[in-house]
């Protein structure tokens, strides 16, 4: 193939990355920049949404496109329901203590990965893509649900900020998030406004996750990746700010899949953590974050 | 409406800031709460809208306890509150502060209008987010947020802080005006000459506990009462 072609290529590969990244990683965002919670179990939320996707799938009988559309629903609400609970039942008792509640979620990470260990098992298994397209372009032939997981992901994302945007609930996320103690004194029930984040922001990896599956397959262990370059993205990106994120998501996206198709996935980790110990050492912030007044 | 403090006691952890408070103020009234930094005037304030929980005494509005409500019930009785330092949401814009604050008793667009007519000028700043007001629209938006809620009950914590005369001037007339309208209003303010200006009794506060409580038509600028409690 020539230099052109295999740069789209790698630039599609890398899109498909960026897609899901950004929405597991807005997730963590959302939750650090409303609760301050850094939360180390977000990997296991999307873990959870990957394999209540396999197990939704399995249960519904019929063309696998119906299975996929009802995993699409119903493990984003499932995750982000336990998500709430360990919220108001662990969290909320720690008082959203930043190391409390980092300790906790760490907890948290092994509860859930063992509990998909007992009930799921230590396969790694495949869902079948809710279509099998392949659009073909001059040079190669590329998956129609890689390009529909991209779209998806930007509707999701334009759902977020429209929500987030234009919607009392979203106001009073965003008021909570710049000052607790006042969105109270203005009869904010900042508890269910945690939950609420908290929910939404395991929802978004959970979707991530479901999108993913007909891609990578379903294992108790896949959390750890998304976490791990969640944490890199919503650092460059800039602690709580989504913009920021998303624009990260794209960088680390683009860059991972085409230093992956051109020179090894290992260069491509390595300048991905280069890039965030300098953004770290020159601009803590981040790329869009505001200086801490 | 109301408001009742009685034997309030306050503080934040381990630490006790109020000791012994006691307050009342009635509709149409202005009670002005005097006394040096530190004394605890905006934790007074805090307790009242249950963001300092209180560890001892009573709060009631028309006689019905609200100290053992949970914070964000408190301003859907009618309170509302304007924070020392104003504490606007800086990244909203000024409408979406308004918004926060017509939420609280689902207020609409009449409610807002009547705001408006009393700060015209945030009508032309709506758009802009509140940080970038001046100091004296950051006040006027702190109140007009408040008054959102259409409370029963004000609660003022130094809302001339810092301000230029002219606006000072804008804002004592409105709590004046809000008082000729039955408002209950609690104001915190260090400046002897606007706690005369705007209120009907002055309450004084020393290291927690409420001292004396006097009926301002009474006083002079140079009581030695202000001397002996703000240290004028
Ligand atoms: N968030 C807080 N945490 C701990 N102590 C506080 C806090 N806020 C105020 N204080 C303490 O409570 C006391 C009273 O403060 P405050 O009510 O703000 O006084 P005033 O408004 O009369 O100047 C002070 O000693 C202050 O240091
Ligand atoms: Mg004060």
């Amino acid at each position: 193939m020539d230099f052109g072609p295999f740069l789209l290529l790698a630039s599609l590969e890398g899109l498909v990355m960026a897609a899901v990244l950004a929405l597991t990683a807005v997730g963590l965002s959302l939750v650090f920049g409303v609760m301050r919670v850094v939360n180390v179990a977000h990997g296991e939320f999307f873990m959870l949404g990957a394999i209540s996707a396999w197990f939704v799938v399995d249960l519904v009988p019929g063309p696998a496109a119906l299975g996929f559309a009802a995993a699409l629903i119903i493990s984003p609400l499932l995750v982000g329901a336990i998500a709430a609970i360990a919220d108001m039942t662990i969290l909320k008792r720690l008082h959203y203590e930043p190391e409390a509640t980092i300790v906790a979620t760490i907890g948290l990470l092994y509860i859930f990965q063992q509990l998909a260990l007992t009930f799921y098992g230590a396969d790694a298994r495949p869902v079948e893509a809710p279509f099998s397209l392949r659009i073909q372009f001059p040079w190669f032939g590329y998956s129609g649900y890689k390009l529909a997981v991209i779209a998806a992901s930007v509707v999701v994302l334009v759902g977020v900020w429209a929500f987030l945007t234009k919607t009392r609930a979203g106001l009073v996320m965003r008021a909570t998030q710049l000052d607790r103690e006042t969105a109270q004194a203005f009869g904010i029930n900042v508890d269910r406004v945690f939950a609420g984040v908290f929910a939404l922001g395991a929802a978004l990896a959970a979707t991530a996750a479901v999108l993913v599956v007909p891609i990578q397959q379903a294992h108790y262990l896949m959390g750890g990746d998304p976490l791990l370059l969640s944490f890199i993205v919503v650092i460059i990106g800039g602690l709580g700010s989504l913009r920021g994120t998303v624009v990260a998501a794209l960088l680390i996206g683009l860059s991972d899949g085409i230093i992956s198709v051109f020179f090894s996935p290992t260069l491509a980790k390595i300048i991905a953590t280069l890039l965030v110990a300098m953004v770290l050492v020159f601009r803590p912030q981040g790329l869009f974050g505001r200086r801490p007044a | 409406m109301m408001l009742t403090v009685s034997r309030l006691s306050a503080g934040y952890g381990q630490v006790q800031v109020l000791r012994e408070v006691n307050l009342t103020v009635a509709p149409g009234e202005v009670l002005c709460l005097m006394g040096r930094n530190g004394a605890g005037k905006s934790t007074a304030l805090k307790g009242i809208m249950g963001l300092v929980r209180a560890t001892g005494g009573e709060i009631s509005l028309n006689g019905v306890r609200i100290d053992t409500l949970p914070a964000y019930k408190v301003p859907g009785l009618g309170i509302g509150y304007v924070p020392q330092g104003r504490r606007l949401f800086s990244e909203l814009t000024v409408a979406e502060n308004l918004q926060i604050g017509l939420a609280v008793r689902g207020h609409d667009a009449d409610r807002l209008e009547h705001v408006l007519a009393l700060f015209p000028r945030l009508r032309d700043r709506m758009g802009q987010t509140s940080g970038s007001l001046s100091g004296g629209e950051q006040q006027m938006l702190a109140i007009g947020r408040a008054l959102c809620v259409e409370p029963a009950v004000l609660l003022l914590d130094e809302p001339t802080e810092g301000l230029q005369p002219s606006m000072i001037a804008l804002i004592q007339e409105t709590v004046l005006k809000l008082r000729a309208t039955g408002v209950a209003t609690v104001v915190v303010e260090q400046r002897v000459d606007a706690a005369l200006a705007i209120s009907n009794r002055i309450t004084f506060l020393v290291n927690g506990r409420s001292a004396d409580t006097v009926a301002t038509r009474d006083m002079s600028p140079v009581d030695p009462l202000f001397a002996r409690y703000v240290g004028i």
